[in-house]
């Protein structure tokens, strides 16, 4: 997941060093999700929303199950799986952190 | 604002109502028969999803595509769920899909409510580039996205597959629940652009589930009043008192890549002067390697292949991104603005 995937470096624009630069995601269970021991992890600004699904898809051992997993941003909306995570946090970020609440149901419609 | 302008509100209902002409054809590759069906005219609304504009189109097709695709899709039969605007009456021009519609329709009325999510799971490819079109994003962004610098082609060529779903280019689409998901992606993006407005979740999680159906509805419909007796609501600053608009929810797509989306206040301040936002200062912020600003300050794009596009449109880089956002989102209150350099 640390993986900076540089080849899109420069689609991050804005002078950031968008190669080395990381996003602090902090993981909410709600509901009877599975909790996690660590909760905050970093991950690339370039990548897609949709990696951050696998990664927690992943560490809760549900990969390849078939057994939904709903994320939302802020206890709010479910992002796009195309959006990038550096536009999240610049756009929704709580103190810096890009708060991502994860449930085994559907949780905020 | 000058009194000359017309109102926001008249521009949108007109926005709404344009439309664009497609022409749907069955992929080979999807053909279960041996007669190819003929091609599908008609238009699509821009302001909806190419699923449900080309629904009554792809439910007829469908049943040209092998029978083991049917019964992927979870009621089995393909089932009429509505009486069609432009349903089978009018274009009687083949004898069997009546036969295979008919035999659906006597199915039991539980079967019935069920035929929305028994819609088969389905992609769409432009003709010309062959690039798979994304369920998620509207009909008339899709299309500004493949405008060719050589020319504008209506009506614009589909192909409907049924078969080889491209996982890598397009978001997952579920058997059985195709139109939950194309719904619940709208409703998402709907909620993502007023937190952006508001600054907080607030005004999207006082939404009751009646909302967000009737919203859904007048897309579904093409239905502008409908939709402007609900967002009256939602997007408050159509009486022209901008105040309350935290951030604008902008997308940003160059040519086919993934969105970009970054937090744009209508007005940047300076000191004490607030100067409004234009399209040429978004986009020279947004895209530095595609835009640069001139000797006396105009911004222009680099390249003169460059175009870009709102709802249709080729606005100048000098116009107010608030204007444009008051009078040309999409449902779902994003601005969208399409870049292209090819």
């Amino acid at each position: 997941m640390s993986d900076p995937s540089s080849e899109n470096a420069n689609t991050n624009g804005q002078g950031n060093p968008a190669a080395e630069e990381k996003v602090k995601v902090h993981f909410v269970a709600v509901g009877s999700a599975p909790m996690m021991k660590k909760t905050k992890f970093q991950i690339g600004a370039d990548q897609r929303f949709s990696s951050v699904i696998t990664f927690l898809r992943k560490i809760l051992k549900l990969s390849g199950t078939g057994s939904s997993l709903f994320l939302y941003c802020n206890s709010a909306f479910a992002p796009g799986p195309d959006e990038c995570v550096g536009d999240l946090r610049d756009c929704f970020n709580v103190r810096g952190e890009l708060v991502i609440n994860y449930s085994l149901q559907e949780a905020w419609g | 604002m000058t009194t000359e302008a017309p109102s926001s509100d008249l521009v949108r209902s007109q926005n709404w109502s344009g439309s664009i002409p497609v022409v749907l054809t069955l992929a080979p590759n999807s053909l279960g028969t041996t007669m190819m069906p003929h091609p599908i005219h008609l238009l699509v609304p821009r302001g909806t999803f190419l699923h449900v504009g080309l629904r009554s189109a792809i439910q007829r097709l469908h049943k040209f595509a092998p029978a083991t695709i049917s019964l992927l899709s979870s009621g089995g039969m393909l089932k009429r769920n509505e009486p069609e605007p432009q349903g089978d009456d009018d274009e009687d021009d083949n004898e069997k899909t009546n036969g295979v519609t008919n035999a659906g329709a006597k199915n039991s009325k539980s079967q019935q409510l069920q035929s929305k999510d028994s819609f088969p799971v389905c992609w769409l490819e432009d003709e010309e580039t062959q690039l798979p079109l994304r369920w998620h994003l509207f009909a008339g962004v899709l299309f500004d996205m493949m405008e060719t610098s050589k020319r504008q082609s209506i009506p614009w060529k589909i192909r409907l597959h049924f078969f080889n779903y491209p996982s890598s280019q397009l978001l997952p689409m579920e058997a059985d629940e195709v139109w939950t998901t194309i719904e619940r992606s709208f409703k998402n993006s709907l909620k993502q652009a007023l937190f952006l407005q508001y600054g907080s979740s607030r005004i999207a999680m006082n939404m009751t589930r009646q909302t967000h159906q009737r919203l859904w509805d007048s897309i579904e419909s093409a239905n502008y009043k409908l939709y402007q007796q609900i967002n009256v609501d939602l997007q408050a600053t159509n009486d022209g008192n901008n105040t309350s608009v935290q951030l604008l929810p902008i997308r940003v797509f160059l040519d086919s890549k993934p969105p970009i989306q970054r937090p744009c206040p209508a007005a940047a301040t300076e000191g004490e002067t607030a100067t409004l936002t234009t399209l040429g200062d978004l986009l020279l912020g947004w895209l530095p390697e595609v835009f640069q600003k001139t000797a006396d300050g105009d911004v222009e794009p680099n390249s003169p292949s460059c175009r870009w596009f709102v709802a249709g449109m080729h606005p100048p880089l000098s116009t107010l991104v608030l204007e444009l956002w008051e009078n040309l989102c999409h449902p779902d209150h994003f601005l969208y603005i399409v870049v292209l350099t090819r």
